[in-house]
């Protein structure tokens, strides 16, 4: 499994609104499934973590992904100013609620890290 | 950006809309004004610049909202970024007394994403949604103290051989740190929704902040307040060297009040920065995992938003959607093909 983080484009016009997209890819030959609610990302500067909802039902929280298939979130930046804006994604390895006090920053809470994006805004 | 309910685009014309009249000068300004304070200056600014590049908008217009040169696909204003804040702080140099200690009021133009002291003075929408919000922000810049530097006086030995004295006049030599912050709006904050939890976790964030300055003035303005309490008043002199001029120079060194006052604006700043890169206060409490998350695009009310705030583990979840059966039609009900 690979975390690939994508924009439509790497230049931007100050006051555009950025778009980028994390893709969780299935780079293997065999099915693989992860929890939805682990992945977090795009995650743009100053702005909170993206993440997403979970559902009542534990099984629609697991997304399978057969080989060479994609599973994608998107984010919003507004109103960008002239800056290099780096957008960061990855995988937890457990829910951040149970992480505990250094959250995604102890050793060991995240299992696979994007190349971090870097965009410019002129 | 606006965001309203979604409806569906039927196959009828829309009804013509009657024309207005158009407004006396005094109506449009006014207009005007009431736009930019409902959606923000950009977008007022972008929406006038599209309609003189249209030539909907009399040239007589335009004066009177000054929006500056406009050309295509740009704006005038300042945009409000995820990074909020621009360039890493720069402490800027401060003005001094006659005794080269520093004085005045201490300002940097850089806020701290949060923070408090002088408590909650209000709350407007996020900083970050755009639309020139600024809720979220600490009042005050990093390392901003407001100092009244201390006034030296002293007195040659009473007797030959014997020491000179000094002291600081009172009322001089007062070091004043507050701190504040306005909060974020329960609900609608121009394209993000934040709900109860996440409102309150950003004020708990700023309260850290103040929480940081707090350690930070404990540190290096406490101890000198001490210092100069200590010596304060021609009762309280401090006997050094062998002169007046003596006296006062060893007065000093002890009191030590530029380094004391730097080292407290160094460490302010560098705790609370909101970077690039985060200082520590928003590191660690960025990456808690009760920190305020963005769970997305959602509909609250009837109404899009790009981003709904809540904390973790987020809203309550709902049941998952149920897949059609396998083999049945996805074209729905009564359509053609």
């Amino acid at each position: 499994m690979r975390l690939l983080l994508e924009a439509p484009r790497t230049n931007w016009r100050a006051g555009e609104t950025i778009t980028a997209r994390l893709v969780v890819l299935n780079d293997g030959y065999e099915p693989i499934a992860f929890d939805r609610r682990l992945l977090m990302g795009p995650n743009f500067p100053g702005l909170p973590p993206a993440m997403e909802p979970g559902f009542a039902e534990e099984h629609a929280n697991h997304v399978i992904l057969n080989p060479f298939c994609l599973y994608g979130r998107e984010r919003i930046l507004e109103e960008a100013a002239p800056s290099t804006v780096e957008v960061t994604g990855l995988m937890l390895a457990r829910p951040l609620e149970e992480l505990g006090a250094e959250g995604f920053n102890a050793p060991g809470a995240v299992t696979e890290r994007a190349e971090p994006l870097r965009l410019t805004v002129r | 950006m606006f965001h309203g309910p979604q409806t569906e685009l039927g196959a009828a014309p829309a009804p013509e809309r009657p024309r207005e009249r158009e407004p006396a000068a005094a109506d449009r300004a006014a207009t005007m004004l009431a736009l930019q304070h409902g959606v923000g200056n950009a977008i007022a600014s972008r929406f006038v610049a599209a309609l003189q590049q249209s030539g909907t908008v009399p040239a007589a217009m335009l004066p009177e909202i000054e929006v500056g040169p406009v050309e295509m696909g740009e704006f005038s204003g300042e945009p409000i970024t995820a990074e909020g804040h621009g360039e890493k702080p720069v402490l800027p140099e401060p003005a001094t007394n006659e005794f080269g200690e520093y004085e005045g009021e201490l300002q940097s133009d850089h806020k701290a994403c949060a923070f408090v002291d002088g408590g909650r003075i209000g709350e407007a929408a996020i900083y970050w949604s755009g639309g020139g919000g600024n809720g979220g922000l600490g009042q005050q810049g990093l390392g901003d103290i407001t100092l009244v530097a201390p006034v030296y006086d002293g007195a040659d030995p009473a007797a030959s051989g014997g020491q000179g004295t000094a002291w600081i006049q009172a009322g001089t030599g007062t070091l004043t740190v507050t701190r504040s912050f306005r909060g974020v709006l329960n609900g609608a904050n121009g394209t993000w929704w934040f709900t109860a939890a996440a409102r309150t976790r950003i004020d708990t964030h700023e309260r850290l902040h103040i929480a940081a300055t707090k350690v930070a003035h404990d540190t290096h303005i406490k101890p000198l307040e001490q210092r100069i309490a200590a010596h304060t008043g021609q009762a309280n002199a401090r006997a050094g060297g062998t002169t007046r001029a003596e006296a006062i120079a060893a007065l000093q060194t002890f009191i030590n009040w530029n380094t004391s006052v730097q080292a407290f604006r160094t460490e302010d700043t560098t705790k609370n920065t909101p970077g690039p890169p985060l200082g520590p206060v928003d590191a660690a409490d960025k990456a808690s995992g009760t920190y305020v998350t963005d769970y997305g695009a959602r509909s609250v009310g009837g109404t899009n938003y790009a981003h709904y705030a809540d904390v973790p583990p987020g809203p309550g979840p709902v049941p998952a959607p149920t897949p059609p059966a396998a083999g049945a039609s996805a074209a729905p009900a009564g359509a053609t093909h």
